[in-house]
Parts: C-alpha cells; sequence; structure tokens
C-alpha cells in the first residue's frame, strides 16, 4: 500500500480548524461560495457552513449524519481556501466530513451508486471510446489519460489531442483502463478511492509510464493532488502545447476561464494564457481570475445534486465576459465549458483551448502558422 | 397558518426557513445563536414591506440582517426575531454624468466600487470588511474606512434613501427633513431600530490619478503619535494611515521577512501612510512627509509600504501573527481628540498591567488622528472573562472620559445601557421618540442601540 497524500482528521483537528475562522468570522468568502449564490442562506457560505460544523461535529454520530446538506451543499471549488483570511476555511475539512458521513452510511444514494459503478466499470459513464488509441505505443515514459468524461462523450477530442502530441514528437501510451477516482473521492468514500488508486498506479509502473498528460482538469486535480505518491508527474494538455514553440494568427478576444481544478488546485495560470496569446488571441481576464477565479458551479457532485443551483455561477460568469467584450470564453475544463455553454446559449461562444490551438473552429481551420506546430 | 407559510404566501419572491442549521449560521460575530426563529431573504422590496405588515399586526421583532459583520452584537435582539436578511436586493445603478450611485441594501461596499471603477469614479467607503459588510448594514452603524480623513464615514456622501418603516410603508428620504420631520440622518446610525434601508443614493468621486505610500518603523508608540502630529502640523495629513504598536503576544510569531525587519531597524511600533490626487502634488507630499517622519523614526524598505496598500484589507501584520499563534482579536473603537492620544494610551498601559492584558495590548491610530483602536489578542477563552469586562469597562470609562466610544462598529447589544447614554447623549433621545413615533409595537431590533429597560420596548 503506498502512503495517502490526504491524512484522515480526528474530530478534534477538525474543531481546531474551525477555531481559526471563528477566531476572524469576517465572512470574505462568501460572495464567491457557489453554494452561496446558489442557495442564499449564510448557512450555506463558508463561514455558516463552519458555524453548523461546530455546532454539529461535537455531537457525535447523530451530530454528524445530520452534516451532509452541509458537506454536499460544496462544489469543492476552494475558492473559500484561495480567500479566508485565517486558515480556517471549509474546503479544507470537506472531505473529512464527507469521508465521515461515507463511514455513517449517509451519502446521498445518487453519488454513491454512480461512484460504485464507475469504480467497477471504469468510467461513471456507460460507455468508452477508446479508439484514440489505436496504434499507440502499449509501453513508454510519457502517458495520455483523456478522462472518463471525454472518452465518453466526447471522443473526438483524445483522438485531435493524440495527432497534436503527434505533431510534436509525442507518441504517448494510452491510459483508458480506470477512473481517476474523483467520484468516489467526491462522495467520501476514502476506502474505494484508494483501492481505485492502488489500481490506477499499478497500471501506471507496469507501463514504464513516468509522465501522464491530461486533458481533464478534474482527473488532474485528483491525480496530483489525491493520489498516493507514486513519483509519475502529472500535467495538463496546455502545459504541453504552451511549452511546444507554437504560433498562430486567431485574432479573437477571448476571456478565460480558469477551471477551479487547473488555476487553483493545480496552480496551472500561466500556460493556458501564453499558449493563448501564442496563437494570436488577446486575451481578457474576468476580475476573479487564476487562482483567485469564480467557480462555474460544476464540480464536486454539486452540478448532479443542484442543477439549478450550480447554474447561478455559469450565468455570472457568462455575464461578465458579455460585459467585457469578449468574443468568446475559453477554458480548458469540459465540465465548465458545458456549465458555462449551457448558461451562454447563443449569446457567446464557449470553446476548449484545445479547440482554438488545433484550429477546428470553423472559420479559424489555420489556427496555427503553417498549420503545424514548431516543435 | 404556521408562520413559515404566512411569510411565505405574504412574501412569493422570498427564500424562507426555519430548518435548524440555517437558524444556527445567523447569529453574530463571536454571538451565541438561538435568537431567530425565523429567516426571510427578500428577493423584492415589495417582500420586504409584506413581512413587517405581516411581523408588526402580530407584533413579532423582526431584524434586518446585512452581512453580519458587525462586532458589536447588532444582530442580537432581546427576543426571538424573523431575521430579513436584505442581501438579494443588490442592483446597483450607476449614472456617471451625475456623479451618482444608486446601491440595494445588499450590495457590499466592494461590488460598488468595482461598478464605479468602470467609469473611472470611486465609492468613497472603504472599510476592511468590503467584501462581506453591505452598504444597509454600514448605513445602519454609519461605518468609516480607510478614506475617512478625506470623505467622512459612509453616511456623508448619502444623498437619498427608500426604506421601508415598520409598519410596511415606504419612504423616500433626502438630506432635508420631509413633513414628519424625516431624512437620511433619522435612519444613518440607527441601528436597524427605525427601518429598514432598502436603498442609497450615494454621491461619488474620480479616481486619483495616483498615489504614493511609505513605510515607518518606530521605536515607541509616543514616537509615531509625534511624528503623526508632526505632519498634521505641517499641513501634510496623510490621505490614510495605520499605524500602531505591536502586541508581545504575537511579535515573534511574525512572518519571517517582517520578523528580520522588526530586529533589524529595532522596532515596536509600525505606520504606512497614503498620499493620493495627481502625481506631481502627490510626490512632493509624499517626500515632504518622509523628510518629517524620518525625525522621529526608521523608514521601512519600499516594498512593505508597497504592498500594504493594495493589500489593506487582508493586510496587518499583527493579525497574520495573531492567526499563527490561534489568539483571537478583539477590537475596541475610540474617539479620543489627538492631543489626547498619548494619556489615553498611558491609561490603557496601566489598565491592561491591572487587568493582565499587558502582553495582550496593541494600540493602532488609523485614517485619521482621533481614530484610536486599542486590540486585544487573546485565546479565545478570556473573551468575555471577568478580567476582559473589567478591561472593557475600565476602557470606556476612560474613552467617555477623554473622548468618546467610537460609533463605527455599533453599540448593538454589547455597551451598557449607561455607556451608550453617555455616548449618544441628545442623539438617544431623539431615537427614542423617533422610535415611539415609527415603531410603536417595538418590533425592529428589540434591545439593540435602545435599552431594553427604555419606555418603548417595555
Ligand atoms: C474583518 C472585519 C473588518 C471590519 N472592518 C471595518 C472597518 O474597516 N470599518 C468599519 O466601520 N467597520 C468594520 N467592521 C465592522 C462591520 O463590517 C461594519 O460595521 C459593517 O458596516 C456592518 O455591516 P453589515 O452589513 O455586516 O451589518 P450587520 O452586521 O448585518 O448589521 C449591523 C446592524 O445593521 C442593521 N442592518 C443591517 N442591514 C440593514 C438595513 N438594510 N436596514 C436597516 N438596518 C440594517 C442590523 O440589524 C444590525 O443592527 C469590520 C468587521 C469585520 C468582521
Ligand atoms: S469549496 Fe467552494 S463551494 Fe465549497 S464552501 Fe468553499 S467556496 Fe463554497
Ligand atoms: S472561512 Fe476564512 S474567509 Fe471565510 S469567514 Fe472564516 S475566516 Fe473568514
Amino acid at each position: 500500500m503506498t502512503d495517502a497524500k490526504r491524512a484522515r482528521l480526528s474530530v478534534e483537528e477538525v474543531l481546531s480548524h474551525l477555531e481559526l475562522c471563528a477566531s476572524a468570522e469576517c465572512s470574505f468568502c462568501r460572495d464567491g461560495c457557489p453554494s452561496y449564490r446558489a442557495f442564499l442562506l449564510e448557512s450555506k457560505a463558508p463561514r455558516g457552513k463552519n458555524r453548523v460544523l461546530m455546532k454539529r461535529l461535537p455531537e457525535g454520530d447523530d451530530g454528524i449524519r445530520s452534516l451532509s446538506t452541509v458537506a454536499y451543499e460544496c462544489s469543492v471549488c476552494g475558492r473559500c481556501s484561495e480567500v479566508c483570511i485565517s486558515g480556517g476555511d471549509t474546503f479544507s475539512i470537506i472531505p473529512e466530513i464527507r469521508a465521515r458521513l461515507a463511514e455513517e452510511g449517509s451519502v446521498p444514494n445518487v453519488l454513491e451508486k454512480g461512484a460504485r459503478d464507475a469504480m467497477k466499470t471504469g468510467t461513471p459513464y456507460s460507455s468508452k471510446d477508446r479508439s484514440w488509441a489505436d496504434g499507440l505505443p502499449g509501453k513508454g515514459k510519457v502517458g495520455y489519460f483523456p478522462g472518463c468524461n471525454f472518452m465518453a462523450n466526447e471522443p473526438d477530442v483524445p483522438k485531435r489531442t493524440v495527432h497534436l502530441l503527434g505533431r510534436l514528437g509525442i507518441e504517448p501510451v494510452p491510459i483508458s483502463d480506470h477512473c481517476c477516482g474523483g467520484p468516489a473521492f467526491n462522495a467520501g468514500l476514502t476506502d474505494l478511492f484508494h483501492e481505485n488508486a492502488e489500481a490506477f498506479i499499478a497500471d501506471l509502473k507496469e507501463k514504464g509510464v513516468r509522465k501522464v498528460i491530461l486533458s481533464c482538469p478534474g482527473c488532474l486535480n485528483i491525480l496530483r493532488n489525491e493520489f498516493p505518491k507514486s513519483g509519475v508527474e502529472f500535467v495538463h494538455l496546455v502545459q504541453v502545447l504552451a511549452e511546444a514553440d507554437v504560433s498562430g494568427r486567431i485574432g479573437m478576444r477571448v476571456a478565460y476561464h480558469d477551471p477551479c481544478n487547473l488555476g487553483r488546485k493545480s496552480y496551472v495560470v500561466d500556460p493556458p494564457r501564453a499558449l493563448l496569446k501564442a496563437i494570436g488571441c488577446e486575451v481578457l481576464e474576468f476580475a476573479d481570475s487564476g487562482p483567485d477565479s469564480a467557480c462555474c458551479g460544476g464540480g464536486g457532485g454539486f452540478a448532479t445534486l443542484h442543477p439549478d443551483g450550480s447554474a447561478v455561477s455559469s450565468t455570472d460568469r457568462v455575464t461578465e465576459a458579455l460585459e467585457m467584450g469578449a468574443d468568446a470564453i475559453v477554458t480548458a475544463c469540459r465540465t465548465c465549458r458545458d456549465r458555462l455553454a449551457e448558461a451562454a446559449g447563443d449569446r457567446i461562444p464557449v470553446y476548449l483551448v484545445l479547440d482554438l490551438a488545433d484550429g477546428t473552429i470553423d472559420g479559424f481551420e489555420s489556427a496555427l502558422e503553417g498549420g503545424a506546430v514548431h516543435d | 397558518m404556521p408562520l413559515l407559510d404566512e411569510l411565505r404566501s405574504a412574501a412569493p419572491d422570498a427564500v424562507v426557513s426555519a430548518d435548524s442549521d440555517d437558524l444556527l449560521a445567523y447569529r453574530d460575530i463571536h454571538g451565541e445563536s438561538g435568537r431567530i426563529s425565523c429567516i426571510v431573504v427578500p428577493g423584492t422590496n415589495e417582500d420586504v414591506l409584506a413581512v413587517l405588515r405581516y411581523c408588526n399586526s402580530h407584533e413579532i421583532p423582526v431584524v434586518p440582517w446585512g452581512g453580519g459583520t458587525n462586532l458589536a452584537g447588532a444582530l442580537t435582539p432581546s427576543r426571538r426575531a424573523v431575521a430579513v436578511d436584505m442581501k438579494r436586493l443588490n442592483t446597483i445603478t450607476v449614472e456617471p454624468d451625475s456623479l451618482m450611485v444608486k446601491a440595494g441594501a445588499g450590495a457590499t461596499p466592494d461590488e460598488v466600487d468595482r461598478r464605479l471603477r468602470v467609469h473611472g469614479l470611486r465609492f468613497h467607503h472603504d472599510p476592511w470588511s468590503r467584501r462581506s459588510a453591505t452598504i444597509g448594514g454600514a448605513l445602519a452603524l454609519d461605518s468609516a474606512g480607510t478614506l475617512y480623513h478625506g470623505y467622512g464615514r459612509v453616511g456623508a456622501e448619502v444623498v437619498s434613501m427608500t426604506v421601508a418603516l415598520p409598519d410596511g410603508s415606504i419612504v423616500d428620504v433626502d438630506n432635508d427633513p420631509d413633513g414628519r420631520g424625516l431624512s437620511t440622518s433619522t435612519f444613518i446610525g440607527s441601528e436597524g431600530v427605525l427601518g429598514l434601508i432598502l436603498e442609497a443614493t450615494f454621491m461619488v468621486h474620480p479616481t486619483p490619478e495616483t498615489y504614493r505610500t511609505a513605510g515607518f518603523g518606530f521605536r515607541k508608540l509616543e514616537r509615531m503619535v509625534d511624528g503623526l502630529q508632526a505632519l498634521a502640523d505641517a499641513d501634510l495629513h496623510p490621505d490614510s494611515f495605520i499605524g500602531g504598536s505591536i502586541p508581545r503576544a504575537v511579535a515573534a510569531l511574525q512572518p519571517a521577512t517582517e520578523r528580520a525587519m522588526m530586529k533589524a531597524l529595532g522596532i515596536r511600533c509600525g505606520l504606512f501612510v497614503y498620499y493620493e490626487g495627481e502625481e506631481g502634488p502627490v510626490g512632493e507630499r509624499t517626500s515632504a512627509a518622509v523628510k518629517v517622519l524620518s525625525k522621529y523614526g526608521k523608514k521601512m524598505p519600499q516594498k512593505y509600504s508597497d504592498e500594504w496598500w493594495p493589500n489593506r484589507h487582508t493586510y496587518f501584520e499583527a493579525n497574520q501573527g495573531a492567526v499563527e499563534a490561534n489568539l483571537m482579536t478583539h477590537v475596541f473603537d475610540l474617539i479620543i481628540p489627538q492631543d489626547s492620544t498619548l494619556e489615553m494610551a498611558g491609561r490603557v498601559d496601566v489598565l491592561a498591567a491591572e487587568t493582565g492584558f499587558t502582553d495582550a495590548l496593541s494600540h493602532t491610530l488609523f485614517t485619521a488622528l482621533d481614530a484610536y483602536t486599542v486590540a486585544l489578542y487573546i485565546e479565545p477563552n478570556r473573551f468575555g472573562s471577568p478580567e476582559f469586562r473589567a478591561f472593557e469597562h475600565g476602557l470606556n470609562e476612560a474613552a467617555l472620559e477623554l473622548g468618546t466610544v467610537m460609533r463605527i462598529h455599533g453599540y448593538g447589544s454589547h455597551f451598557s445601557p449607561d455607556i451608550v447614554r453617555r455616548s449618544l447623549g441628545d442623539r438617544l433621545a431623539e431615537l427614542v421618540q423617533s422610535k415611539i413615533r415609527l415603531d410603536p409595537n417595538g418590533i425592529l431590533n428589540p434591545g439593540i442601540l435602545i435599552p431594553d429597560s427604555s419606555e418603548v420596548d417595555r
């Protein structure tokens, strides 16, 4: 068994973390919290959640069982952690609370069933298109893991990515057997999550992979920040492309939305911007961007459990992009893209960075200068 | 029909809840829960009026809820009440040509300022809590921010207000009393006991062309106070500043660079000054101020003052140290005429020694020479202890003798009726008269500001 990265916390440790917030109670984290924006009640903002936790946690098992709303009405976006002045944010302890709820058998059904099925079948979706992997080597140092979401719902993306990587001279080993374990982690099912993580890492080791390129920031966050230490490096596609010598002349004004899992949790902030600029975009910044970015409202099972609530945050983001006069919103995460596109309707297009980088958007066929990526 | 259903049908666009966890979150900072029976989050002004009509006719107490950031128990009524959370009423309309902004009660100063910045304008109210306080709460307490020296408190720039009265009627007031004697000043600083502020229109100002900052270290508080006085005498009063002593309780835990700086400079006291305006004059004023202050203390490396202003809402060295030490900060805001600051500081030192708080004590002056804050950095279990109460009592007595207790954080339910009476004087009598007239059933904020024992609440 490899060492788990995230240590479990005792009730006393959680309470002393909450004491930090209790010493300030400033509520600076309120307005950026998607859960607060969705429900508009103090109890749904981090300070309110912390007050409820402080009261309920010492009440033992009954208290813990009552914490389901506090724990799952949260997109685990990490925004409260970024702005917190005391170090007593809610985000840092949500995984522990979810883990305790799981131990008490109090995970919402839809999340628990989804997670168990996903860990069994290797995907939270009903299908997994692996045609993108045809012809790729079975062993090698660099792997590519598109993430289940792309494989099931947009198999074209892994195909285009493999093609693009090929132009950079990278022939990755396909990684596709296991889910990253995000659904189990988000539900709080820690044992299941670790079982899956062990299997995932064993697969990488067997294939000789030392570095994995990912398309999905959600998977990147899980693999990079929550997996046991394995010595394998995990990077997002935009990092690889930004390091390559690419150029283009797209000529669009784009508002770049940092996915929480990429900008805040994995500190990948400059590469997507550098890449967009290199291919000829003017990059407009949201007022809250980079590690401080506002959440699209889609993460951590929040959109599954509370679709209407989650839409509030994405709608705000779209409104801001329109006010900035952007031609398009660009992001690096499929979930963010879908949330934002749903909120945008036909008011403004929403793209993945990849769409611009590989020039597959109508009218922008030659996004890359000379149609080539220079190594 | 139970209360909840009644409120839901009266206010169809409101979120209404009496869920026990929701109620737990509706309490004052460091306060006890259990004072709120039900929460209403109105979606429209009509919702507010309907809730007031219902509560007034059933004599149910109501607490207007803003950001919940006041530090005086101003959300802790003496009777269980319905909380009316105003944060959804946050529409902001900028009128750049007439240099005005109209803001809903629930908007934050930060949101208002951001909307103004697009037009090259800015909001004059810039409190540390700008991201979480609301316009309604700020006006109810007449709060003050970092630009207080130049522009006064938040209420100073108000030109008109729309207010929901306890009987559920609505009134538009401006700065001149109307036929009933009601004006903006009736409601500014009235801590929500006379009406619910729905929206307010403010004068706004162009964003200054530029600004400069400078930071100084001093061996003693006296040197800092003398330095500030010398600035004022030379007509160089900073447009904003913050300066104070660093308590021993947290000094040892300052972040490493600051610790090194403090050691190198041998300082126990830090001051940052800020000047704004046009490029030339700002540069000249800052240079002149640096010359004056250099006679009293040592100039800090510029990077510290460069960091301070953009981070002024989160940055305050002692607080970082306090957080690391898991200490709670409790602030007491006072107004002490500048020539009595040192006498007051001396009395506070004696008081701290008598009550055992010497190591925890910090003195701070901010934004204007009479604005004086005493802070205690203490373990949470010492908050409210007998020695804490003794310190607080002695401090208030000394403040009332040499100046007054500042109202920016409200009187709420924390101050004794005696302190409120002595601080407010005639204003309290006026408030009581207005209360009898506007809220004969005493439903709004019972026990807040106007003591329960008064004839109004009986
Ligand atoms: C970290 C921190 C920093 C702070 N910095 C400053 C500072 O720099 N300067 C300063 O002055 N204060 C500061 N404060 C105190 C506090 O933020 C201010 O007093 C603020 O103006 C309170 O606004 P609120 O919306 O949070 O009011 P609340 O705490 O919600 O309410 C305060 C009072 O106003 C009443 N009220 C609320 N809304 C309305 C309404 N619409 N109509 C009528 N009555 C209403 C309430 O019933 C209550 O009695 C700080 C507090 C914190 C926690
Ligand atoms: S992690 Fe995000 S959704 Fe959860 S409490 Fe913090 S800010 Fe709110
Ligand atoms: S979690 Fe942090 S930012 Fe939020 S209220 Fe508590 S101390 Fe303030």
